[in-house]
């Protein structure tokens, strides 16, 4: 194992992701927060001390829906991720292993998905799949998985030389015990840096899919869903347009600085991009 | 009589590191005058690149340099960054040991000599085209016009080489340094690369130091030869009488290493021992430590014998050829 | 034939197979909807004539195959995408217009994006220090800023706040250049932004790494002006990369125009898409996907005749 230290920027990242991640979940704890109580005298009305960003068309607070909200996206981003890293890398690490016709038969699907822009992808999928938030981490995970299943491809293929496999055979070893036990732990660490990235990335384009309102539905907050509003009453309520741009803002960088203190220790060749 | 092409005083250079200071030049001395090929001989790590280096102004921010290096008669002491870039491919050249890895691929030949050339030649892109192709020929490129505008992956390991010597010729330097130019190439190959180093030394009277680890190219191409210890000069003698002459005995021991007709099958002498740290080398001679013949006096350095034949050894000082001690 | 034109037709050739799939997945998109394709493309507007109609225009009876074969016919040999249900105009001409509308924003975001982003990240690979620290800065924060959040702040600060720019539609170039700048100035920035952000990341690292190779310390051993090294050789070598994921990125701008038209309302394809997703008009959304889709394949073979111009050794097909 190399003696690098961890870049300071990669705790920087991890610094400001546990603060936000903290405040997501401790608060709705304290209590002071609900996202849907409704107060009509309060429509759009501006920041007051209890309730610090003001509130929204409806009359609720925007704070806690951002909170709430803010959490959604935080929970959608890490199982479309999760979910895009398991289907993705299992295809990946199995055409790399295998190579051949598998890896032709694997790859051919992955690399036409690849050809389509990522945004684009996700439309289709929720077109196909129906709008809800259950539908969004499945369509966000599905244009992820074929990055996924390149990266550790690209690794495996590297890790696991033609030889060495063979070797393997000859030893006795079961295919599922060579894999488990020498090439995953060798080949996962480009996955591992792609992991934090692109969990950034699932949160943009969740927030993208819920602002033309492709993604979780109201009265459900989601961040996306935040914008629209926030673009509707532009001139009226502008924080509400301003602090979940932040949230989203502070939230990528933290996972792309991250992202990138992982590369250092985990994938010097520059794999995963 | 015009200056030698190269003339080194008391060159030292250390490279700073985490943990102190290499030594990986020591007090080197030599000269090279012009039309003469200098063979310089070494194991890896003795010091021969970083002279190379040295000498064309190249060496990193961590070397701390003292002592001289005149090229033509011109001292680099006391040159700038743009003075220095003004030597190089001008006054001295080099042609490495991986002609694949000199050569930009993206650009064709002949486009890099042309550049070479305008680098320090203020002429026209005809001028330099013409004189371009010119090189190529002479370096032995066949139809060198139509070869012009092709890039490096499309011609053989042994004419990219040709063509890094067409570059280092092209603004016709005082002297060429050949730092392991056939190390890479085959047998047959070397032979010609060495041929067209000869034919340069005769037509046109030019000054190569030829850095190689190979005793047989240095028999063969050289007129004198230098061999370097972990940073130290040993010996510098005719290349002619380098195998029976040799009085080092770290080349003597070089010698014997060489496997030949005369040896028993599986016999292959070793010099026994490792080379010396070179944050911490040995005070005297550094072969010392290695050396079947050391004596007491071998703790302090002993200095090049003056002429011809000079030795660094005790044992070769006598009252014709006293040994001075030096510094370090 | 030369080995270059080898190259050429070569990467003609491969994109066949790929327009091939492409246009499986997005035949596919219309009946892997749930429900009845002829009634989902009325809607509210069908009756039993125009149900019957639709399923014979889309010879809904026949096998998938057929279906599907039909239609490749159609798109191909006649340049038929069927028609859009809701408006009853041709599919072909709806694209026709929005097209133009898209390409010069993608083209402009492209452009912009490119020359400032590997600008930036080349700057910083030769010269290092606060250059580099800055670039490193912008990269984060250009890639985490969401393209659509910009818009929206760009609208709040350039429309509302300070009214110099106007907030949405449309002018075409040859009717009013200066307005047509105007309403395409705040699109253009968000797109942008994020793949200048890339672009710079991918030039810094190509030149860093063209910058260490070995041909590199030949060239200052050579005597050439370090500003040569850097920009005549730096940049030549760094270039495949830098291309390979510009022309790339090519594709991601096509997608951003989805939600970038649709706020800024500008009558691209991307709009009409988003309408289309809306209105369940399948006709639209499919020939929208594949004119994005077609126009990625295309970008991405120009790409690669372009870096078969730039490194010798790729055009020779030895890289």
């Amino acid at each position: 194992m190399s003696r690098r230290a961890w870049p300071r920027r990669a705790y920087a990242g991890v610094a400001l992701l546990a603060a936000l991640g903290l405040l997501s979940v401790l608060g709705p704890a304290t209590g002071l927060l609900d996202p849907d109580a409704i107060d009509p005298t309060k429509v759009l009305a501006g920041p007051e001390l209890a309730h610090p960003l003001g509130f929204d068309s409806t009359g609720r607070d925007v704070l806690s829906r951002l909170v709430v909200a803010y959490r959604a996206s935080l929970v959608t981003a890490v199982a479309s991720v999760a979910l895009a890293l398991l289907v993705g890398g299992t295809v990946g690490l199995l055409a790399g292993y295998y190579r051949g016709w598998w890896d032709a038969l694997l790859m051919r699907p992955v690399d036409m998905m690849l050809a389509f822009p990522a945004l684009l992808l996700g439309v289709v999928l929720i077109t196909i799949l129906g709008r809800g938030s259950v539908t969004v981490i499945l369509a966000v995970g599905g244009i992820y998985i074929p990055i996924f299943a390149r990266v550790v491809r690209s690794s495996t293929l590297t890790v696991a030389t033609g030889s060495y496999v063979d070797a393997a055979r000859c030893r006795g070893s079961s295919d599922v015990r060579t894999i488990v036990r020498h090439v995953l732990p060798n080949s996962i660490g480009p996955a591992i840096v792609l992991t934090s990235i692109l969990a950034g990335f699932a949160i943009q384009v969740e927030a993208a899919l819920s602002f033309i309102g492709l993604g979780a539905q109201p009265p459900t907050p989601s961040l996306g869903g935040m914008l629209t509003e926030g673009n509707e009453f532009l001139t009226q309520a502008p924080l509400a347009l301003i602090f979940p741009g932040l949230a989203i803002v502070a939230t990528v960088a933290a996972l792309l600085l991250i992202g990138d203190g992982l590369r250092t220790r985990l994938d010097p060749k520059g794999i995963a991009g | 009589m015009s200056a030698p092409a190269l003339q080194v005083g008391g060159l030292t250079i250390g490279y700073r590191t985490a943990t102190g200071v290499a030594s990986a030049v020591s007090e080197v001395s030599l000269e090279v005058a012009r039309g003469e090929i200098f063979g310089l001989v070494g194991e890896s790590g003795c010091g021969k690149s970083t002279l190379a280096a040295a000498t064309l102004g190249m060496l990193p921010g961590s070397a701390e340099v003292s002592g001289d290096i005149r090229v033509a008669g011109r001292s680099l002491a006391g040159m700038d960054a743009e003075a220095l870039r003004g030597m190089r491919g001008n006054e001295v050249a080099i042609v490495v040991q991986d002609p694949l890895t000199s050569l930009d691929p993206t650009f064709s030949v002949g486009s890099q000599i042309v550049e070479t050339i305008r680098a320090h030649r203020n002429v026209d892109k005809r001028t330099a085209h013409a004189r371009a192709v010119e090189l190529m020929s002479q370096v032995g490129i066949p139809e060198p016009e139509r070869r012009f505008g092709d890039p490096p992956h499309r011609f053989s390991g042994g004419q990219r080489q040709r063509i890094v010597i067409a570059i280092a010729l092209a603004n016709e330097p005082a002297l060429l340094i050949a730092d392991e130019p056939t190390t890479a190439l085959d047998v047959t190959i070397q032979k010609q690369i060495l041929g067209l180093l000869r034919r340069l030394r005769d037509e046109r009277g030019m000054a190569i130091v030829l850095i190689t680890h190979d005793l047989a190219v240095v028999a063969e191409t050289c007129d004198r030869v230098g061999v370097m210890y972990a940073g130290q000069l040993v010996e510098v003698t005719d290349a002619a009488a380098l195998a029976d002459g040799a009085r080092h005995p770290y080349t003597r021991a070089l010698l014997s290493a060489l496997p030949t007709a005369e040896h028993e099958p599986g016999a292959l002498t070793v010099i026994a021992g490792e080379i010396p740290d070179l944050e911490s080398p040995p005070p005297g001679c550094r072969f010392a430590p290695r050396c079947t013949r050391r004596i007491d006096a071998c703790a302090r350095r002993p200095a090049l014998t003056g002429g011809p034949d000079a030795v660094a050894c005790w044992l070769h000082a006598d009252a014709e050829h006293p040994v001075a001690e030096t510094s370090r | 034939m030369s080995r270059r034109a080898a190259y050429v037709a070569r990467r003609l050739l491969l994109t066949l197979p790929v327009l091939a799939v492409m246009s499986v997945v997005v035949f596919g998109v219309m009946h892997l909807v749930p429900g009845d394709p002829a009634q989902a493309q009325l809607g509210l507007r069908s009756t039993p004539e125009t149900l019957a109609q639709v399923r014979s225009d889309l010879n809904l009876d026949d096998p998938l195959p057929a279906q599907y074969l039909a239609w490749v016919g159609g798109v191909v040999l006649r340049g038929d995408l069927g028609s859009d249900y809701a408006s009853g105009v041709p599919v072909t001409e709806e694209l026709g217009v929005a097209l133009p509308v898209t390409l010069q924003l993608a083209v402009a975001a492209i452009l912009l994006a490119g020359t400032v982003g590997v600008g930036i990240g080349v700057i910083a690979a030769a010269r290092g220090g606060w250059r580099r620290r800055g670039a490193s800065g912008f990269v984060v924060f250009g890639t985490a800023i969401p393209e659509f959040w910009m818009g929206l702040i760009l609208i709040l600060v350039f429309s509302a706040w300070f009214a110099v720019l106007p907030p949405s539609g449309y002018v075409a170039l040859w009717e009013d250049p200066v307005e047509n700048v105007r309403h395409f100035a705040l699109p253009v920035l968000c797109l942008s932004l994020f793949q200048a952000a890339y672009f710079a990341r991918t030039a810094r690292t190509a030149m860093e790494d063209a910058l260490s190779a070995p041909s590199v310390a030949f060239l200052r051993a050579k005597g050439l002006p370090e500003r040569q090294v850097v920009w005549r050789h730096g940049l030549r070598n760094a270039a495949a990369p830098i291309v390979t994921i510009v022309g790339m990125q090519f594709g991601a701008i096509l997608g951003g125009t989805i939600i970038i038209e649709t706020l800024f309302d500008l009558p691209g394809v991307g709009k009409l898409l988003f309408d289309a997703i809306a209105q369940r008009s399948y006709t639209v959304v499919q020939g929208c996907v594949v004119l994005i889709a077609g126009l990625f394949v295309l970008v991405n073979l120009v790409t690669d005749l372009l870096l078969g111009w730039l490194d010798p050794r790729i055009g020779d097909g030895v890289a």
